[in-house]
């Protein structure tokens, strides 16, 4: 079975909630239902385009805005939907797993003959040439011991596992789940960094910034600066 | 047994250098240019609607900014859900 596989979701639940937020009118509504899910943007596109040539503005003439739009776009969809550089990657995945049980059968047979040193090494555990008898204990080696093989597996098994959630949660970055923040970094606005893809968070700086821009050339005049 | 762990220590931190970089890639290179590019269309919107004197100004940022965010809303839309992560198979 391939890694790789797209299907195009036709859940018009998310569609409704645009119209209930405002962003779209029923008329929108019956066009964008009409459309698959990734042609969507296109079409609001064509619509913003049209919009800014039927008022009467002089000398804006946004075609070269409308074809970056397109272009980043057509290019974020490609390169969410394009497969990972790893064809098989469940393989990737099942020799990790493959490594991990060896390595729980691995500490527990290096638990065993421990055990069996303990009980049957009369202190051979201690080095022929060491004058210390150390540890004098044979409870003290055998608790050290198993303590310091099941630790250092135990922190590589978690180490790997995380990475492949990690991983998992990342290979969609505009997933809503890849935001990570909101089970592990604190609450969804605090992260800065794992928010840059969270579209409320891009959708309020859009607007804030266009407030921002026409309130500067709004109040440019009274600030008195030719005067 | 350390072979191995080597092995798959090398081979997670491939796997995970791609990833990263290409979440990084939509965030600082593909995303971040279609931000730019809107922004510059409104700063350009707002610098004619100010020229020509507009008195219908409100309502055709308004209409703009709801199209902009439509637009962006449509492209997150798009891309949630299309994707099988490798740990689903």
């Amino acid at each position: 079975m391939l890694y790789y596989f797209t299907h195009f979701s036709s859940d018009d639940s998310n569609i409704q909630s645009l119209v209930e937020n405002g962003l779209i009118t029923s008329p929108e509504k019956i066009w964008l239902d009409a459309a698959e899910m990734q042609s969507r943007p296109f079409i609001v596109i064509a619509w913003l385009h049209e919009f800014t040539k039927s008022v009467p503005l002089s000398g804006l003439e946004i075609g070269s805005n409308i074809a970056a739009i397109r272009g980043g776009i057509n290019a974020t969809i490609a390169a969410v939907n394009t497969q990972l550089p790893y064809p098989y990657v469940h393989i990737f995945y099942w020799t990790v797993q493959l490594v991990l049980i060896t390595l729980s059968v691995e500490t527990g047979i290096c638990i065993a003959v421990d055990s069996y040193w303990k009980e049957n090494g009369d202190n051979l555990y201690i080095p022929s040439d060491d004058n210390v008898s150390w540890p004098a204990s044979s409870q003290t080696w055998f608790t050290f011991n198993v303590i310091l093989v099941i630790m250092g597996n135990l922190l590589f098994i978690i180490f790997t596992q995380c990475i492949l959630t990690l991983t998992e949660k990342l290979s969609n970055p505009m997933n809503k789940d890849s935001s990570l923040s909101a089970t592990a970094l604190g609450t969804p606005y605090d992260n800065f960094l794992f928010n840059l893809l969270n579209f409320h968070l891009l959708d309020s700086f859009l607007v804030k910034n266009l407030e921002a821009i026409h309130a500067g050339f709004k109040c440019y005049e009274d600030l008195d600066i030719n005067k | 047994m350390i072979r191995s762990e080597l092995l798959l220590a090398i081979s997670i931190a491939a796997y995970l250098t791609i990833v990263v970089n290409r979440w990084d890639r939509v965030r600082s290179t593909l995303l971040a240019n279609i931000l730019i590019t809107f922004e510059d269309l409104h700063h350009r919107l707002c610098s004619v609607l100010l020229k020509t004197q507009e008195k219908n100004e409100d309502k055709i940022i308004n209409q703009t900014i709801r199209y902009t965010r439509l637009i962006l809303q449509l492209l997150f839309l798009a891309v949630q859900g299309n994707y099988v992560s490798c740990t689903a198979l």
